[in-house]
């Protein structure tokens, strides 16, 4: 080929690469992104492994369950949950609420007194709607912060590095004024149950 | 006149003929098979036989959803593991139970009112000469129609078996 | 069209080669050396980091709080009890063993949860003066939740106990409490997400150990 045309081809070529990367999202860092599942108060929000139905949200100053209690600033979020296609895993483990730069991870308490007393880290079933609550153990200043709260399936464990442990699959997210949100005295957490169908 | 471009090209053409297909193999068989355990099928009814231990035949037999404490309207059902033991060395991990058909998997379920039989033990151990049943529960969805196979990993000294025991309808 | 620049090549080649050899073998050593020392002297020499170059522990008493980026800690009472349920410690009667534990007071500086067992450091942050060992037990003050999370900016009252000999402390002696600060590393090449690591002395904490005995009041 002449000369001229080389180095036209090359320069369309060049051209057309800087495009095709301007174009792309962020490539890597971009790929291991959670597939974010909006959901809204009463409705249920199905991701690839995990739904929810939220059905309120309440600010408690205490919570209780049987012969256990705890003071200070509650979110108690009450809901529904199921594992989509596979209970192998399908614990609810990842639940945080994030508030400004702060995140917070669904309070291990109430379910370390009695497991049915909230549903943080609960194997999810397939077919199967339970019902119950996660508690979120607040600093007094959060109460009229606003936010999202985010669920998924994993460990409970991964709360020590939120960000990696939403990597690569479904998350709910279901934005949160906590302003908004009625804040009782006293809020006695509920058990466990098999939702009605 | 040139050759062909066939002719011309004959050599590249035979090298993608070898490397596509090796490609497709090396990287799924090499990469990823050393990763994933082996498994074996067993068909319905059947036996199978590993280091010595007998598996077989799984049977899934329907509770009453009412009388365990399930939800209205589920299938909880009992998966019932014959094992002759053979020599130390296999051991069993929880089964699951799965559907082909939706791609659905469960896993065993504690909290039901139901017991295996005190007399049997619960894992898989060469202690016992005689041929014992490994009993666990699965809550089932009502809807749970459809073959289903029940799949029990072993471990054994050549590393993870899947074995897979149709149940038929 | 390849042999000029071929030969190009090889009298550049040649040029070096004759410029090389003009320079004495051995003065390569002195130059390489003189360049690496230029090297790392631009990177702060070659002497380690003076282990021994110790920087001043704020010395604290119980009650006070030692604030780092991580945690905020108050060492409120250390107590010499026999045993305590719950704690998570065991104290070996026949070997004459005893517990000794602080109530401590703790809040997550950080943005993000910290758990009490795990590696972010804030089971590194106490030591007691001339034992190197973890606490053996952590739990909660009020509802004994074992090896608990610490949410960010809610403050938390724990128990940490050791299982030590029963003649090493008594009632009365002045404990020093070692609190160590973690510095923040953030995730670096193949690693993502932020972790905590060196565990440094940062303050040390004297308490008067009270000995409780059996302790029936301590117990739930």
């Amino acid at each position: 080929m002449r000369p001229a045309l080389t180095w036209a081809t090359a320069v369309v070529l060049l051209v057309a690469a800087w495009l095709v990367a301007a174009v792309t999202p962020d490539g890597e860092q971009r790929m291991a992104d959670p597939f974010r599942v909006s959901a809204e108060i009463g409705t249920p929000a199905e991701g690839r492994n995990v739904g929810v139905t939220i059905r309120n949200l309440t600010l408690a100053d205490r919570v209780t369950t049987g012969g256990w209690f705890a003071e200070g600033t509650w979110l108690v979020v009450e809901l529904d949950a199921w594992a989509v296609h596979t209970e192998l895993p399908a614990s609810l483990g990842v639940a945080y609420l994030v508030l400004g730069d702060r995140t917070f991870a669904a309070s291990e308490r109430p379910g370390g007194y009695d497991t049915d007393a909230s549903l943080y880290g609960t194997g999810l079933r397939v077919g199967f709607r339970q019902s119950g609550s996660l508690a979120f153990e607040l600093p007094e200043d959060a109460a009229t912060e606003s936010g999202t709260l985010q669920l998924a399936l994993g460990l409970t464990s991964s709360a020590i590095d939120p960000e990696p442990s939403l990597q690569g699959d479904s998350v709910i997210e279901l934005p949160v004024d906590l302003a908004t949100l009625p804040h009782v005295a006293e809020r006695a957490l509920p058990p466990t149950e098999w939702a009605a169908r | 006149m040139r050759r062909s471009w066939w002719r011309r090209n004959a050599a590249a053409l035979c090298a993608l003929v070898v490397l596509i297909p090796a490609s497709v193999v090396a990287l799924d068989i090499l990469e990823f098979g050393a990763v994933r355990n082996a498994t074996r099928a067993v068909a319905a009814g059947e036996t199978t036989r590993i280091d010595g231990w007998e598996f077989g035949p799984v049977t899934v037999a329907p509770l009453d959803a009412d009388a365990v404490g399930a939800p209205a309207g589920s299938s909880p059902v009992v998966v019932t593991i014959p094992v002759a033991a053979g020599p130390q060395g296999v051991s069993c991990l929880l089964p699951s139970v799965h559907e082909p058909t939706t791609g659905r998997e469960w896993r065993t379920i504690t909290t039901l009112e139901w017991q295996p039989d005190p007399e049997d033990p619960t894992f898989c151990t060469s202690e016992p000469t005689v041929p014992y049943d490994l009993s666990y529960a699965v809550l089932l969805p009502g809807d749970a129609g459809g073959p289903l196979v029940v799949e029990l990993p072993l471990g054994t000294p050549d590393g993870l078996i899947d074995v897979s025991f149709d149940i038929g309808g | 069209m390849t042999e000029p620049a071929a030969s190009e090549r090889a009298n550049r080649f040649a040029r070096l080669r004759a410029a090389t050899d003009r320079v004495p073998t051995k003065w390569f050593a002195g130059i390489g050396t003189a360049l690496f020392l230029a090297v790392t002297a631009a990177f702060g020499g070659l002497a380690p980091v003076a282990a021994d170059d110790e920087p001043a522990l704020a010395r604290l008493a119980a009650g006070d709080t030692h604030t780092s980026r991580q945690l905020a800690i108050t060492v409120q009472r250390a107590v010499l009890i026999d045993e305590l349920r719950g704690s998570g410690s065991f104290a070996d009667e026949e070997k004459g063993e005893r517990l000794l534990v602080l109530l401590i007071e703790m809040e997550n500086r950080w943005n993000v949860p910290l758990r009490t067992f795990g590696t972010e450091g804030v089971m590194d942050a106490v030591r007691l003066d001339g034992d190197d060992r973890a606490a053996t037990g952590i739990v909660r003050e009020d509802d004994q939740t074992f090896t608990p999370w610490l949410q960010p900016g809610v403050p938390a009252l724990l128990v940490f106990s050791w299982t030590v000999p029963g003649t090493a402390y008594a009632d009365g002696d002045e404990l020093k409490i070692v609190l160590r600060d973690s510095t923040l590393q953030v995730g670096q090449l193949l690693y993502t997400g932020d972790t905590w690591g060196e565990p440094s002395p940062a303050a040390i904490v004297t308490a008067r150990i009270e000995d409780v005995g059996a302790g029936a009041e301590e117990s739930q």
